[in-house]
């Protein structure tokens, strides 16, 4: 069982609240807490993506009835997903069967199979990543949090993935040379939006040395890759790592170049912006002390309890 | 024509950038339209950067009373389908940009490329205008100066259909009055106000 929503390895903005109903005025916000269940290899699965589709359908029927009747828990169920509720928390659950991405390569659906990857090997490994990382740096958390606010209050949603501002911030993290690693959310994410103004997008990859698995070969392969790539085919906002050296999976589609060049001169702007609020606190309202808990440490929700 | 799409352009990526004042409320003033949002419509309002504390709705009178019958919506994020909605049907006339964090607003840039003259099509008739047959005409012209100019640069003899063939052929506009209509319509209660600027 792998936890791949933001929410369970401390990414997301704001900490879900448990609910239990919603009131006729306002219908509450219930975010899905992603989960992937992954199967043994079994030779008794179908041999055809549909079937197997059909087949993962009737074992959400079984994981629905066999929760109700052992641990009387909800869940609802999806041709695709099960909803299991759970103490006000909504999760999603996803079977994973290792053998569809065989049958999927038979069909030669080149964006299939790079999709499947993502969602089932490479998410997964992301999230059990970015988990340690935010173990490991007790300011990493928040950092991602304010980094991504900023970045949605700009309005960019849907423009740049939640992946890829969590690979910049972690770069932040694990590169953060000549400096020691930011050691308060507000300095990390200052940082955050001093690699968006200043890094040369157009000139080279980042490359996020995600649980330093980077090696001297990977490196000249990663920057080999960039360099040959076509400039208008390969992604504008190149974020490289040891297991996705093309860049495909979180900025593969999106931000595209003009999205790109908005999203640093905001930065540029708000960097320019807090460094003189800095020197004279009392003109400048940073507006972090937002109304809501933005600041307040995650509750803890550990990936151990779902396993 | 295209000095018209150039000074578009420009005035595109000379978007208004973050205030001095404050590093999380975004600048508005430089997009072409915005679609203000009714924040109690949306389940995530309470996230927004401007949402204060005194529209908070109170859950339930007793602590203890479950709230109401209403179901577990999971996901319910109506105004992150609004915009799917939107690119959907005006993808291709305008950029909808958006703060699925709460955001107050759907902020709208005109593409200057949707702009300028097409050809009718029965599919997007609902939100165009025609242009009079005049003009048409006259633009049909222009982009024929301008084939000949180009074909006689690539040594290209063909020959090409004069305006007159093509007279009929009818040339349209969007129609912003009622693209805002229709978008008016399609958020229904979840518009508030749509302002173009």
């Amino acid at each position: 069982v792998q936890a791949v929503s933001p929410t369970l390895r401390y990414t997301e903005v704001f900490i879900p609240q448990a609910v239990e109903g919603s009131t006729a005025a306002q219908v509450r916000w219930v975010p899905l807490l992603d989960v992937v269940v992954q199967f043994e290899s079994s030779g008794h699965w179908p041999d055809d993506l549909e079937a197997a589709r059909h087949t993962k359908t009737a074992f959400y029927l079984r994981m629905a009835d066999e929760l109700q009747s052992h641990l009387s828990l909800d869940s609802v169920v999806t041709e695709d997903w099960l909803e299991v509720r759970s103490g006000g928390f909504t999760f999603r659950v996803v079977i994973h069967h290792e053998r569809d991405l065989l049958l999927l390569q038979k069909t030669q659906d080149q964006k299939a199979v790079q999709l499947f990857e993502r969602d089932f090997v490479h998410r997964p490994k992301l999230a059990a990543s970015v988990h340690t990382l935010a173990t490991q740096n007790s300011s990493f958390s928040t950092t991602v949090r304010l980094a991504k606010r900023w970045v949605h209050a700009h309005l960019f949603s849907a423009l740049v993935s939640e992946e890829a501002l969590e690979l910049l911030v972690a770069h932040v993290f694990l590169s953060p040379r000549p400096y020691d690693p930011p050691t308060s959310p507000f300095v990390g994410f200052l940082r955050f939006l001093e690699l968006l103004s200043h890094f040369d997008w157009a000139g080279q990859p980042l490359i996020v040395n995600l649980d330093h698995e980077l090696t001297p070969q990977t490196q000249t392969e990663i920057t080999h890759l960039f360099n040959t790539a076509k400039p208008e085919s390969r992604p504008a906002l190149y974020l490289a790592t040891p297991a996705d050296p093309r860049s495909v999976h979180w900025t593969g589609d999106s931000p595209t170049q003009l999205t790109l060049n908005r999203l640093v001169r905001f930065a540029q702007t708000s960097l320019k912006a807090a460094l003189e609020g800095i020197e004279a606190p009392d003109t400048f309202n940073f507006k972090v002390t937002s109304t809501r808990p933005l600041l307040l440490l995650p509750t803890l929700i550990s990936p151990s309890v779902l396993s | 024509l295209i000095l018209l799409l150039s000074l578009l352009l420009f005035s595109f990526s000379c978007l208004c950038l973050p205030s001095q004042q404050s590093l999380f409320l975004t600048p508005l003033k430089e997009y072409d339209m915005l679609i203000k949002l009714r924040t109690k419509a949306n389940p995530r309002g309470s996230h927004g950067v401007a949402y204060t504390h005194t529209e908070v709705q109170p859950v339930s009178k007793f602590r203890n009373s479950p709230v109401s019958g209403a179901p577990v919506l999971a996901d319910f994020d109506p105004v992150r389908r609004f915009v799917h909605e939107l690119k959907g049907t005006y993808g291709e006339l305008a950029l909808f940009l958006f703060d699925e964090l709460g955001g107050e607003v759907i902020a709208v840039v005109w593409k200057p490329a949707a702009f300028l003259p097409s050809r009718f099509k029965v599919s997007s008739a609902s939100s165009t205008i025609p242009l009079t047959s005049d003009f048409s005409a006259e633009v049909f012209s222009a982009l024929d100066t301008l084939a000949q100019g180009g074909a006689a640069a690539a040594g290209n003899k063909k020959p090409k259909k004069s305006a007159g063939e093509r007279g009929e052929a009818l040339l349209v506009l969007p129609n912003i009055a009622q693209v805002v209509a229709n978008i008016r319509h399609l958020g229904k209660d979840l518009v508030k106000d749509i302002v173009l600027q």
